[in-house]
């Protein structure tokens, strides 16, 4: 079942919404850390809460502005669910109680740092906050975890458990995320979903999430045709945007491969746009895309310096993908209509 | 749209469990009213005044706790191994041959691979002053929760979604209630579920620090209740298409017919004193089920036997089920297992599974009179279980966080029965 976004909020160092997303490419921001993850003060008292507890709470917050989910939350709390993707959020709290409980013994381990060494706690204390009711849900999956709090959320509205989901993807930084290599820049997004209806202007088809023999540009390339060819009726997009997994495809190779098979012949990659990989790429990705197809007239060229073949003059449909060392792959088409 | 929905089967289950590594032996000692709790060893016992726990004793006696390639993981993942095979081989699958499947697996889990975090503080000999040192990438590379369901995926080849659930003490019935979502949409056919928590001294610390855990026994909706027990260990169903498991000839222990996620939205920590979450989560489950409260025959509490989740639980039964819930067996086996975290509701559907296929309930023990502050009295099959006609069983999971998940598993209906174990 297609679903579409009604409104999608972030923040990054610096820059937050309502600026657009795509004013944030290009720019570098001076920093990469926040120095103050609720400078808004929107979280009330918030001292013993986890870093990112504090960033995925004061972004999503913004969404509460959007009418439709407040009339949602007010009428109905239950139909409205929380879809969070993690990747090690919870890192540097479990090290800081454990490394407590350690060397000065379990009695002297806060209990008010308890909830930060749970990664669910995250998305429900914004439930909390909120009053929302429904299905709360984090997943962990790596670069993935993003199509599958989509593919949970879109789950939820077809079984018609909720009829308006909130899927966030958070990411925080600390000395045991370096040395993990981990994406560096602490950033969130939020993005509003519901079923799509007749007169959406951009939808999105349920994301594929599948595990691969080895990886390679060919392999890849038949698995987007195949995709296409099942939810859009069609066996090609215009442009393929690569997440993550420039360690896997060579963007150069794989535009090669795309427009020999004619599957598309426009690759951007995501690690030239936004200057480093990480778990939250493909909703940043999903929500700059969704940006950009609402624009009256796309200006594609705008992403030139990520782009692998020609800009397309116009552009109705994009795979979104990411791919890692464990041979995983996901596949998320987006379509213009 | 539910007219069109596929059927879902649960073919096999496997566990690692604090009363024995093999469903027969654990399912045999839920049935005895075996405890598995004794002191706390895996911990210095003299620091935590309340001492006990259900740790797994027989893991030495499995093949995983040989394999070299287990060994840089954390215990979630090898837990996760182990009773994804036990629960591969109990359903006729030892080796998945379909190399283009779509099979997914998804397991849930509170820690995750904290004793990873904890194996490095051990042997980097970490401290506060000296957090760091030199840490290798690759010891801490295994942290991420995500390994759990990545490696049981990669081990047994199944090729379509790995997902872990992070979902704290309700984890295991997310995995389960999605994968039923996800074969009765037709997205896959055959999901590995379930969930794994190891022991750890961080979660052990973090019961000890809120006041949860008992010193001398678990008592599920005993008046006496002083807490909860720690356990560790995992549990894991095969999950089916009903087509596709009968299109193999496979044994059906049972069907997953409804299920709901719900947030109480009320305290990092508490559940909400009314039972709000679980009284929405409950009456949702049943309407995908499609059935009523008065068709239920046994409830699978959360039942932790601590004050607040007791109460609230007891409360929201009695919401559901009116002034038939003393009729209605209401157990919780963390009685037995204590309280093994993210495998704690997997634990109980596999109960929940073995329950419907030999038609018989397993107690609570250490209860002796349910606490008269409830709105109800209860019937915990105290002490002793019972032979009783059981077609549909609800199982629920409340978690920190307010997250909280109620699943139904059902009996097979008679002109299926042939196909019963």
């Amino acid at each position: 079942m297609p679903f579409i976004i009604d409104e999608f909020v972030f923040k990054i160092p610096g820059i937050e919404s309502p600026t657009p997303l795509l004013d944030t490419i290009g720019e570098k921001p001076a920093e990469k850390q926040f120095d103050n993850y609720d400078a808004n003060k929107s979280l009330g008292k918030s001292r013993h809460l986890s870093a990112a507890t504090k960033l995925l709470s004061s972004t999503a917050t913004k969404l509460l502005s959007h009418t439709s989910l407040q009339q949602v939350i007010e009428s109905a709390p239950a139909r409205v669910g929380i879809f969070i993707a993690e990747n090690n959020v919870n890192l540097k709290d479990d090290f800081d109680f454990d490394l407590c409980a350690k060397t000065h013994g379990p009695d002297h381990v806060s209990p008010l740092q308890a909830p930060n060494t749970l990664a669910n706690v995250v998305g429900s204390h914004f439930a909390r906050i909120s009053s929302i009711e429904g299905p709360n849900s984090t997943v962990s999956a790596g670069q993935h975890g993003v199509y599958h709090a989509l593919d949970m959320a879109e789950l939820s509205l077809q079984c018609g458990a909720i009829d308006t989901a909130i899927v966030g993807a958070v990411n925080v930084t600390s000395c045991y995320h370096k040395i993990l290599q981990q994406d560096q820049r602490e950033v969130c997004v939020a993005a509003l979903l519901s079923r799509a209806h007749g007169d959406a202007a951009v939808t999105l088809y349920p994301p594929l999430m599948r595990a691969l023999p080895d990886i390679d540009e060919d392999k890849v390339a038949t698995l987007i045709a195949q995709q296409t060819r099942k939810q859009l009726k069609q066996s090609d997009v215009d442009m393929v945007w690569i997440a993550n997994g420039l360690s896997q495809l060579d963007p150069g190779r794989f535009t090669t491969v795309l427009t020999t098979k004619k599957t598309s012949p426009c690759v951007v990659s995501g690690k030239h746009l936004l200057g480093n990989e990480g778990h939250c790429d493909p909703l940043i990705l999903t929500c700059l895309a969704h940006e950009m197809f609402k624009e009256e007239t796309s200006d594609w060229s705008r992403l030139s310096k990520a782009m692998f073949g020609p800009a397309p003059d116009r552009a109705n449909t994009i795979a979104i993908i990411s791919c890692d060392e464990h041979n995983q792959l996901s596949v998320l088409i987006m379509e213009k209509v | 749209m539910t007219d069109m929905m596929r059927r879902v089967a649960v073919t096999g289950v496997g566990v690692v469990s604090p009363l024995g590594s093999d469903k027969n032996i654990f399912w045999n000692g839920l049935l005895e009213g075996r405890s598995a709790i004794e002191k706390v060893t895996k911990l210095d016992p003299n620091l935590y005044p309340r001492n006990l726990a259900a740790e797994i004793k027989d893991w030495d006696q499995l093949p995983e706790a040989d394999d070299p390639s287990l060994k840089p993981y954390g215990q979630a993942v090898a837990y996760s191994v182990a009773a994804s095979r036990m629960a591969l081989h109990d359903a006729g699958l030892e080796a998945v041959t379909d190399v283009h499947n779509n099979y997914d697996v998804l397991i849930g889990t509170t820690m995750g691979n904290q004793d990873i975090v904890e194996r490095i503080i051990n042997e980097y000999d970490l401290s506060e002053s000296d957090p760091l040192k030199d840490i290798r990438a690759k010891d801490l590379g295994h942290f991420s929760a995500s390994l759990l369901s990545t490696e049981v995926a990669r081990r047994f080849g199944f090729k379509g979604s790995a997902l872990t659930f992070v979902n704290a003490c309700a984890a295991g019935n997310y995995a389960v209630g999605t994968a039923f979502d996800r074969i009765r949409t037709g997205r896959s056919k055959m999901i590995l579920a379930g969930g794994a928590d190891p022991f750890s001294r961080t979660c052990y610390t973090i019961f000890h620090r809120l006041n949860a855990s008992s010193g001398d026994a678990c008592r599920p909706f005993d008046q006496e209740r002083n807490g909860m027990v720690v356990g560790e260990g995992a549990a894991m169903l095969v999950l089916e298409d009903y087509e596709h498991a009968r299109n193999r000839g496979a044994n059906i222990y049972a069907e997953v017919t409804g299920y709901a996620l719900t947030c109480d939205a009320y305290h990092a920590t508490a559940p909400h004193p009314e039972g709000h979450g679980a009284i929405k989560a409950m009456k949702r489950a049943l309407h995908v089920a499609g059935l009523s409260p008065d068709q239920i025959d046994y409830v699978s509490a959360h039942g932790t036997g601590t004050a607040a989740n007791d109460q609230s639980e007891a409360t929201a039964l009695h919401d559901v089920f009116g002034d038939r819930l003393p009729l209605i067996p209401v157990s919780s086996i963390k009685s037995m297992i204590g309280h093994c975290m993210g495998a704690a509701s997997a634990f109980e559907a596999v109960a929940c599974a073995m329950a419907i296929h030999h038609q018989r309930l397993p107690p609570t023990i250490n209860t002796t009179m349910v606490d008269s502050a409830f709105p109800s009295a209860m019937d915990v099959v105290p002490g002793k279980s019972r032979n009783s006609p059981v077609n549909h069983v609800m199982s629920n999971a409340f978690a920190f966080g307010g997250n909280v998940s109620s699943i139904i598993l059902s009996r097979l209906a008679p002109d299926d029965s042939n196909r019963v174990h």
